[in-house]
């Protein structure tokens, strides 16, 4: 919301009654399937092995250098959510936008234990989420992904010609299986897109 | 023997999955299996050999994703599906084939960016290119849009039987919202068989089922999965307990059975060895009497409210939108009647000299992409109703038909393809007869010739008509009377404009309320008011209590018991305007109020509001405030203007017309209606185009109200493209309108590129710009 330090009393119980408003209409749906890949970082290119399918980019086999595995991940909140908010923006304006900004987060923090729960199961570190138009990872990309998750059956998820996801809080994403210890850092820092309006402020 | 008759007397037996099948003959994944119908055709046929030898009697041919949108061309589909028809009818060896057709992946409006006559042209190829199948089977919907778009096409593109399933979740709602009663009822007319595929495992598809079952007429059919897949994919429910489970199926009349994920030709076997020597089973069924939208179902098991505002006659405001194309304007009336407690919302675009037609299309889409209440298509032109029933995506009501020839010849036929609910005003080419035997002669008419074309009484609502009391006072009585002798005759539901009554005669609200009592105490089920009158919807609450429709009163006490009121706002002495505004006080309407006695309206807006307003935005920008306090602000500042207008003589503040809209291909517009509530709350006029608008159609609305500020929103590179198109055409078409842009993936290079006039990078940039464009004229 662009809430920057501690907000006032009236912001928080605004975000307090949005939160109400996530947690009563989102349902949070995910999809994920485990690939072997090939990471070609100077044709800059992901082969997911199995489907023979290519995700192209520079920065995403760079993320991926070290990885033999990845997850495709698909998740989405619905979209009683997103009618919810429709509805909101025309009754009640800031609590709309309070609401939408509560999805995003809902979303993320969703996927976070998504990903959490994917390292238990595959008994290695996942590296940071990327998804389609970080860096060079082209939105065209979204195509395969939904393609290979069959997300419209799976999660109600599906993609407009104008490679947009439907629902709107619909997230896909590649997580790479790493064994090395540490893990290399996603985040604003290490992304190339230095145009991005939501690029937190370096401290 | 043809299919419709076979499925009367016997058990019928689907295939199972032909997905799993492929999978296991080592398909890798990702791989649109359609295309080996070209490529290894004898894989295909032996798969459909398998499911003939276990005992289908239907094969479904490989055609889920054969279109247009999946494959990627018009020849494409046309081969592949030809091919694949002649492959399942080699291995059908006398049995019958079915043309599978599955969703487009794409969604429809509203909710995605097809438009409902693209799909019908994507489904439409499909069913043409499948002609030599012996029926076609629409399956695993869940966007009731996107149904009826499959099963328009079908149904005008073939004289093939038609079978359709959506798949559902465990609530028995699909991923879009579709309920199964709403799935049952607007599916209905367009099928000849009805069911469910896929979703779950038959133990969990069993209640949803049931649902379904109480809602339609139509012989039913299952295709589950095999109960849910692990990590590995393998299935949980085994081929004997499948069979198994599928007797409950049988027990309730479900005489159609198959396979979906996970099923293979050994489950196909275990339900035809289960179903030896069992007959079909006879179902009785009485379908509630009700209307829906995809999402909510209303019950005519009590008075339901329908909301007369959106219709253009005696409204100048209504009017006006509709001229200039404000369809914003037509779904903010839509949510502001269901939130006064409309059930059903009338349509009506009423205005000559414009395209009812194509504006009825318009408002019906924008309507429901706003608010879940069902509609009631109001016009005469059969041509208009026609088109709107085709993009209503529920099963709406038909306002209306008379006792005329020509009215019963035109109308009934469309409501009866559509499964419409109709009314039936008892008036003919006479005029309005003066006795309750003239009218219950007309309702009795249209009684018969609608149960002719098979409208059942329980869709035919018949409107007694309500005169004016003060010039004809002896006829309340009689519309009362005939109303009652009606319902006493048939299992017809009545309908009634009630407000007409009190016309010419002072307090009109106490007539109408006292008369909409005695209406709904003879048998009015539906009244058609202005919900926005309290009192006419106390009416309606009190006779719900009365006649314990309400029980135990929860919904009254709900309503009036004093609903908590939110914490008192800090008292405050001598507190400005800026103060209330930026607090997002309703005060803020009490002071300009205040104001206004001293000031002249003009004044305060310019040397109070504008000003105040200014300094929000100002705060906004340096991060002092967020974005909901930004709104907030912008919605108080709407009740002063409320103040200031309702001063001015005509109410106009005339502030100047602005045309937005999100532009073609994109569906995320919650960044233009931050930016449309700010501006309106600036004093201007928003003409609200919505999202996913073609670059024409910003081109029409600026051209038609000779717009001078156009504002476009884009989310994503690839529909800034779009943006670009729209910017090139509004240059050669309004060389004279300014064009502001802005969105996610815009800067103000980017914004010079594609040739707009300003990068506006907030909502409190664009009210700048305004100010500065409408400064200059």
């Amino acid at each position: 919301m662009g809430v920057k330090g501690a907000p006032d009393p009236a912001t928080a119980a605004l975000a307090r009654e949005a939160e109400g408003e996530v947690q009563k209409y989102a349902k949070l749906r995910s999809i994920y399937r485990l690939f072997d890949i090939q990471v070609d970082e100077e044709a800059g290119f992901v082969l997911l092995k199995e489907a023979g399918v290519k995700l192209e980019g520079k920065h995403l086999s760079r993320h991926l250098r070290d990885c033999k595995r990845a997850y495709l991940i698909a998740a989405t909140l619905g979209f009683d959510m997103e009618r919810r908010v429709n509805y909101l923006m025309q009754t009640r304006p800031a609590l709309g936008v309070a609401t939408d900004a509560m999805c995003t987060s809902a979303l993320e923090c969703g996927l976070d234990e998504l990903c959490e729960r994917l390292e238990g199961e595959c008994g290695s570190k996942l590296k940071t989420r990327f998804s389609c138009g970080y860096g060079d990872f082209p939105l065209s990309a979204q195509k395969d992904m939904v393609n290979l998750l069959d997300t419209g059956r799976k999660i109600g998820v599906f993609l407009s010609e104008s490679m947009m996801l439907a629902p709107q809080k619909s997230v896909t994403a590649v997580a790479g299986v790493t064994d090395r210890a540490e893990q290399i850092k996603g985040g604003c820092e290490n992304c190339a897109k230095g145009d991005c309006a939501f690029r937190k402020e370096n401290k | 023997m043809n299919f419709s008759d076979f499925i009367k007397d016997n058990i019928v037996i689907l295939d199972g999955a032909l997905g799993t099948q492929f999978q296991a003959k080592g398909m890798p994944a990702g791989k649109s299996p359609e295309y080996y119908n070209l490529e290894d055709p004898a894989l295909v046929e032996g798969i459909h050999r398998g499911y003939i030898a276990a005992g289908s009697d239907v094969i479904y041919t490989n055609t889920f994703g054969a279109n247009r949108v999946k494959l990627g061309s018009s020849e494409k589909v046309n081969s592949i599906v030809r091919a694949a028809v002649d492959i399942a009818k080699r291995a059908a060896g006398g049995k019958f084939t079915a043309l599978d057709i599955g969703p487009t992946g794409a969604l429809l409006e509203p909710l995605g960016s097809m438009t409902f006559e693209q799909a019908y042209d994507v489904f439409a190829e499909v069913i043409k290119a499948g002609s030599g199948a012996d029926l076609i089977v629409i399956e695993t919907m869940s966007d009731l849009a996107e149904l009826r778009a499959a099963l328009l096409a079908a149904r005008e593109n073939s004289s093939l039987p038609v079978m359709c399933s959506m798949t559902f979740e465990e609530g028995g709602r699909t991923f879009t919202g579709v309920s199964a009663e709403a799935f049952a009822l607007a599916a209905s007319p367009l099928a000849d068989v009805i069911g469910v595929n896929c979703s779950l495992g038959p133990d969990k598809i069993l209640p949803i089922m049931k649902r379904i079952a109480s809602h339609t007429k139509k012989p039913l059919f299952i295709k589950a999965n095999a109960g849910l897949p692990d990590a590995d994919m393998h299935y949980s429910i085994g081929a004997e307990r499948f069979a198994e489970l599928y007797k409950d199926y049988l027990k309730m009349g479900v005489n159609i059975l198959g396979g979906c994920c996970g099923t293979t030709p050994e489950y196909i076997e275990k339900i035809r060895a289960m179903c030896a020597g069992k007959t079909p089973k006879k179902r009785r069924v009485k379908v509630p009497a009700a209307v829906c939208s995809a999402s909510q179902v209303v019950y005519l098991n009590r008075v339901r409210v329908i909301g007369e505002r959106i219709n253009p006659t005696g409204k100048k405001a209504m009017k006006e939108a509709l001229i200039k194309g404000d369809m914003g304007y037509v779904a903010a009336r839509a949510i502001e009647q269901v939130e006064a407690g409309a059930d059903i919302l009338d349509v009506n675009a009423g205005v000559p000299g414009i395209d009812e037609k194509a504006t009825l299309c318009q408002m019906v889409k924008r309507i429901q992409a706003a608010a879940e209440a069902p509609l009631q298509i109001d016009c005469g032109k059969p041509e208009a109703i026609e088109a709107a029933l085709r993009v209503t995506h529920g099963k709406a009501i038909v306002n209306s038909v008379n006792a005329e020839e020509g009215s019963l010849n035109s109308i009934l036929p469309i409501a009866a393809k559509y499964g419409a609910a109709v009314v039936g005003l008892a008036v003919d080419e006479r005029g309005i007869p003066c006795t309750v035997e003239g009218r219950l002669e007309n309702a009795r008419k249209i009684i018969r010739r609608a149960k002719a074309l098979g409208i059942p009484e329980s869709d035919i609502y018949i409107d007694c008509l309500t005169l004016t009391v003060s010039a004809e006072q002896n006829q309340a009585l009689n519309t009362l009377e005939a109303m009652r002798r009606i319902k006493s005759e048939y299992d017809v539901h009545a309908v009634l404009g009630v407000s007409n009554i009190s016309f010419g005669l002072p307090s009109r609200g106490a007539i109408n309320s006292a008369f909409l009592t005695m209406a709904m105490q003879a048998g009015l089920d539906l009244p058609i008011i202005n919900p926005n009158i309290p009192e006419m919807m106390t009416a309606v609450r009190a006779f719900n209590v009365l006649t314990c429709a309400d029980k135990g009163c929860t919904e009254w006490v709900e309503k009036y018991a004093g609903a908590s009121q939110p914490v008192a706002a800090e008292e405050v002495a001598d507190k400005d305007i800026y103060y209330y505004i930026s607090k997002g006080l309703p005060q803020a309407a009490d002071l300009t109020r205040e104001k206004l006695n001293t000031m002249q309206p003009l004044q305060v807006i310019d040397e109070l509001l504008i000003p105040a307003l200014n300094r929000v935005g100002e705060n906004y920008e340096k991060g002092v405030i967020f974005l909901p306090q930004l709104i907030s602000a912008a919605e108080s500042a709407k009740l002063c203007f409320e103040e200031v207008k309702s001063r001015i003589k005509g109410g106009g503040i005339g502030k100047g017309d602005i045309v937005l809209a999100t532009v073609f291909g994109d569906v995320h517009d919650i960044g233009k209606n931050i930016v449309k509530t700010v501006l309106e709350n600036y004093g201007y006029n928003v003409i609200d185009l919505g999202k996913n608008v073609p670059p024409q159609a910003v081109v029409d609305a600026v051209k038609k109200g000779n717009i001078k500020l156009c504002g476009l929103s884009a989310l994503m590179t690839t529909t800034v493209e779009n943006m670009k198109k729209t910017i090139e055409l509004l240059r050669a078409a309004c060389p004279d309108c300014k064009i502001m842009v802005g969105g996610a993936v815009l800067t103000a290079e980017y914004a010079r590129q594609i040739g707009a006039d300003k990068y506006c990078k907030d909502a409190a940039a664009s009210a700048r710009y305004a100010e500065e464009v409408f400064a200059n004229i």
